[in-house]
């Protein structure tokens, strides 16, 4: 759902952005399909359709057991429920679909993160033109993406007291995840500036100077602290991978992406290959309503959808209950050395 | 409370809605091609990516038919 709701506001900007949005018509009379932004329409309307699909499917049973028990509008669930019964024809069917999308929407994914660098790597603009720098925006999607849901994990558990669906191990789980990425988001960071300062072209090295000691320099430490020491320090020591830790590491986080973001956009732009003085950029009032309406245009989609679809899979949690344990005894089958059945697996993990 | 035929057509019509989008997004690629061709201006960079872009979004859709589809014909099964 974050996916779907950030990518329909993503999509949204450039049109804001352009100041003359007619000229959006000239993608559809005369695009040009070589530009590496045509390549970013094509892939974020790709993963915008997969995403959406990807949030549908598994919700069919879910809006089907809504509209059993009459939840209104019930029309709206009569329609989007596709005729669910929960045969076991349709749960094939189902997760024959889920599977197969499963895997075509990491490809899909990774190609738009990848194509939105490629936005700035094609152009040989200092700091920009850099092979590495589709990976680097992979790591900061997941990175970011993985700090969001946590923080709407944290806000839902506490708001709808799902303490017994969202238990501190999943908190636990993610966090380590979390920290991971932290690690490999530092590691790409480092060989992006090490190479850089090594090359030592003057062009590249007034753009590195203006992050690591210029007019940027505050916003970049800010997003090395954010992004790196935070979560570092407060994930890595188990007395502080507790929720309250978890939250200030992700809101953290959240910040430090945005940060970068700014710190790749912004330092090129203001110091030109041209022999210009180096510029400074200041956002405007209107600029900023714009950002600020982006992020409340995003809690209201997710308030809205929170407000007539689950937020947490009922039918895969009954469905847990049910195979959990046999899937459980199967795999311990499979690693331990003796001859147990499967049978007294399953009655040991029942106790 | 709408009655069965009218839930049915809606039905129809949200998986007959995503056909039309992905044939819009299809036309468009096409075009484009057509307008690299015009224009002589890097034809086969055009072509490559459409390969790549066309069959992921009939994928989709099709996929999505399927469960349609599926969800249909297993009401009763």
């Amino acid at each position: 759902m974050i996916t779907a709701i950030v990518l329909l506001i993503g999509a949204f900007h450039p049109v804001i952005d352009l100041g003359r949005p007619e000229r959006m018509l000239n993608i559809f009379t005369s695009g040009r399909l070589q530009s590496p932004l045509l390549w970013d329409v094509t892939s974020i309307t790709a993963y915008f359709t997969a995403s959406t699909i990807y949030l549908y499917l598994p919700m069919i049973p879910d809006i089907a057991i809504m509209r059993d028990r009459g939840v209104k509008p019930r029309w709206l669930y009569e329609i989007l429920a596709w005729g669910w019964t929960g045969t076991e024809h349709q749960h094939k069917v189902l997760n024959r679909a889920i599977n197969i999308l499963m895997v075509m929407v990491i490809p899909i994914a990774v190609s738009v993160h990848t194509v939105i660098s490629y936005i700035f790597a094609m152009t040989v603009q200092p700091g920009w033109h850099s092979t590495i720098f589709g990976p680097y925006f992979v790591v900061g999607a997941i990175f970011s993406g993985i700090a969001a849901l946590l923080i709407v994990m944290i806000a839902f558990r506490k708001a709808y007291r799902l303490e017994n669906y969202l238990r501190e191990i999943h908190f636990t789980y993610l966090s380590k995840l979390l920290l991971i990425m932290s690690i490999f988001w530092f590691y790409f960071t480092f060989s992006e500036y090490l190479t850089t300062y090594y090359g030592n072209e003057p062009a590249e090295m007034r753009v590195f100077f203006n992050k690591f000691s210029g007019t940027a320099a505050p916003y970049f430490w800010a997003m090395v602290v954010c992004n790196f020491i935070i979560p570092v320090i407060l994930l890595s020591n188990a007395k502080t991978r507790k929720i309250p830790g978890i939250l200030i590491a992700s809101i953290a986080i959240v910040i430090g992406m945005w940060l970068e973001r700014l710190t790749i956009v912004v330092p090129t732009l203001a110091n030109p290959r041209l022999p210009y003085p180096e510029g400074v950029y200041i956002p405007s009032l209107t600029e900023w309503s714009i950002f600020i309406g982006c992020i409340c245009t995003f809690i209201l989609g997710f308030m809205m959808f929170a407000k007539y679809f689950p937020i947490i899979s009922i039918w895969e949690i009954q469905e847990g209950r049910e195979t959990s344990v046999k899937e459980v005894a199967h795999r311990l089958k499979s690693y331990l050395p003796d001859d147990q059945s499967e049978e007294s697996l399953e009655k040991v993990l029942t106790k | 409370m709408p009655n069965k035929k009218i839930i049915f057509l809606l039905q129809f019509a949200s998986v007959a809605f995503i056909w039309v989008f992905i044939t819009a997004i299809l036309f468009w690629i096409v075009n484009m091609i057509l307008v690299a061709h015009r224009l002589n201006d890097a034809l086969d960079a055009s072509v490559a990516i459409s390969i790549i872009a066309m069959p992921v979004y009939v994928s989709l859709a099709s996929l999505l038919t399927y469960v349609f589809v599926g969800l249909q014909k297993g009401k009763n099964k």
